[in-house]
């Protein structure tokens, strides 16, 4: 993933349809739209299908990690299925996708549908712990599917978090791993930021899509109407643009918003770490709105 | 000089196969019993609590009742697990329940430590759409909804929480209110704190009761260093007030001690925080008044919540 500080400045785009919700359920074909418009937007260049096939080989395994683990406020299924439907699109084999979260019960509730084997796009939990890293706090022991998969697509929507202050793109990873509760000291820090450094993760992400057609700025069963999709090849910008999101919101409620900002240390560690951007002139933020 | 795009890919194209070396699943940790089957060997546990087939009308669990304890309940809500231990948390049971139209609908059942904390819970959780919940024979509670999608109750010592994911009918969310309420040990009354909050300007529901710092900080960040020294020993609460033309909030924390109250009366008066007023510590208890309010108003509350009989 090419970002900050390899470039001048990481790139997010916030992507805006107020249009995209069709009562209680998103319009496909304007998520769709909004996926295409943010990934033209990132890349600079009109030729949606041709930017995908330049992110993934034919062949390869890519793994859609999600976050299902707020029974009411998950990662859309309609943000992730048109991320899968531009994958195949683009001429990735169905089977080779999957839709991933820890638990198949996490995903069925929040509206996925299971398929392990059969024909389509896959989509289950965790069946096993594969690889180890050693971090600060603990040993990271990733789910066997963060293995076997040669690309990562990060699916979170954003959060605030009762210890990180915020869950988005980097704390979607303790979803990765068998032992998250082993890394939630200190503000989750830097055990966010060093999860994210591991090859497992970092060597892999090839792409970051922020599910904010809802966002959750107070308790993840209350999602609040947002209506927009961020797309970004860096996890710490796009985090950052997220959590001014959820600030916007505790702010528009008369809610304090300090501690999103104060407690999520773990966007500095990972600037630091070189994952990303978290300063704010390091970011670049172009948002399209269309409708 | 801006990177353009084709460098970006030609970085996005070096990504590693790492190949995959699967262990064995790891078994499930919870405990699971079938939703009113009384296979539960606990009568008063939160699983037998959960209607069972039959029970409410037009509905059947779908999966069997699923219970987490102090050392799995990461398995169901990851770090916001601390959240729930600030409050005495004992026990959960999620049941998954489905109608013949194959609508689904989720019931919690919270089991913590005294009501008190039931009630602390419900008032770190709620959105101040406050609802009353009839509990069957006349009887109501104090809820907090989103109509159709969800329904969070407390009565005892157990916080109920029932979310849809897809909108339903209120009258479901009611028949499941009803069936669970008639099953828990009736009653609880509110934090006896709560008498200390002065009426005149309190915004109604906006009442936090809380014992750590957890549950403060989301409302009122301090940097995170505990500058108020809370703990399982200290209640407190925070309240928005509307005063004069300005919105305010009320902290008020019992300490064990007043030397306690003292210490931590000096560390947040040494801490800085803009929003600030006023502070004082009277005997065993802290008030402090934040926000766009008047010295003279802050002063007027402060004295009627550090008030003793």
């Amino acid at each position: 993933m090419a970002h900050w500080p390899a470039t001048d400045t990481s790139r997010v785009v916030l992507v805006r349809h107020s249009g995209v919700w069709a009562g209680s359920t998103p319009d496909p074909a304007i998520v769709l739209e909004m996926l295409d418009a943010g990934l033209s937007t990132l890349a600079e260049t009109g030729d949606v299908l041709a930017i995908w096939r330049a992110l993934f080989g034919p062949q390869e395994r890519v793994l859609l990690k999600v976050n299902c683990i707020s029974y009411g406020g998950p990662t859309q299924p309609a943000v992730t299925y048109a991320v899968a439907q531009r994958l195949q699109d683009a001429g990735l084999p169905a089977g080779n996708i999957l839709i991933f979260d820890r638990t198949d019960n996490e995903l069925a509730a929040a509206g996925y549908s299971l398929n392990e084997g059969g024909i389509g796009v896959q989509c289950h939990g965790a069946r096993g712990t594969g690889t180890e890293s050693a971090l600060s706090q603990a040993r990271a022991r990733f789910y066997q599917e963060l293995d076997w998969c040669d690309a990562i697509i990060n699916l979170p929507t954003p959060k605030q978090h009762g210890m990180a202050g915020i869950s988005i793109a980097l704390k979607n990873h303790y979803g990765s791993i068998a032992n998250p509760g082993q890394l939630h000291g200190n503000s989750c820090d830097p055990a966010i930021a060093e999860l994210n450094a591991q090859p497992t993760i970092r060597g892999k992400t090839r792409l970051v899509v922020g599910a904010a057609l809802m966002v959750s700025p107070t308790d993840w069963n209350r999602p609040e109407r947002e209506d927009a999709l961020l797309l970004s090849f860096d996890p710490v910008a796009l985090d950052t643009v997220g959590r001014d999101i959820l600030v916007r919101h505790r702010q528009e409620m008369g809610q304090n918003a300090g501690f999103l900002v104060g407690a999520a240390k773990h966007l500095q560690t990972a600037q630091a770490l070189n994952l990303g951007a978290t300063d704010t002139g390091l970011i670049e933020l172009k948002e399209v709105v269309l409708g | 000089m801006k990177v353009r795009w084709s460098t970006v890919l030609a970085g996005l194209l070096l990504a590693a196969f790492v190949a995959g070396c699967g262990a064995q699943p790891t078994s499930p940790p919870q405990a699971t019993v079938a939703p009113g089957t009384g296979n539960d060997p606990d009568p008063a546990s939160p699983a037998s609590i959960l209607p069972g087939s039959g029970q409410v009308p037009g509905w059947e669990p779908s999966d069997e009742a699923t219970t987490y304890f102090a050392d799995n309940l990461y398995d169901l809500v990851n770090g916001q697990a601390d959240a729930f231990f600030a409050y005495g948390f004992e026990q959960v049971a999620v049941g998954n329940y489905e109608n013949t139209e194959g609508a689904s609908l989720r019931v919690e059942v919270w089991q913590v430590g005294t009501p008190s904390d039931a009630y602390g819970l419900f008032s770190s959780l709620r959105s101040g759409n406050t609802v009353s919940v009839a509990t069957g024979s006349g009887q109501t509670r104090e809820g907090d909804a989103d109509p159709g999608r969800r329904l969070d109750f407390w009565q005892d010592r157990y916080l109920v929480r029932l979310f849809a994911p897809v909108e339903l009918d209120d009258a479901d969310l009611t028949a499941f209110a009803m069936a669970v309420a008639g099953a828990l040990p009736g009653g609880g009354e509110p934090p006896d704190l709560l008498r200390q909050l002065p009426l005149d300007g309190l915004v109604p529901h906006s009442d936090l009761f809380f014992h750590q710092e957890i549950s403060l900080q989301s409302y009122l960040w301090l940097g995170g260093e505990n500058v108020l020294g809370l703990g399982t020993d200290t209640d407190g609460i925070w309240a928005r007030y509307e005063v004069g033309s300005g919105a305010a909030h009320l902290l008020l924390v019992h300490y064990p001690s007043a030397t306690a109250a003292e210490a931590a009366l000096d560390a947040l008066q040494a801490s800085a925080i803009d929003s600030l007023v006023r502070a004082e510590a009277r005997g065993d208890l802290l008030g402090a008044l934040f926000g766009a309010i008047s010295e003279a108003e802050a002063d007027l509350l402060l004295d009627e919540a550090l008030a003793t009989e």
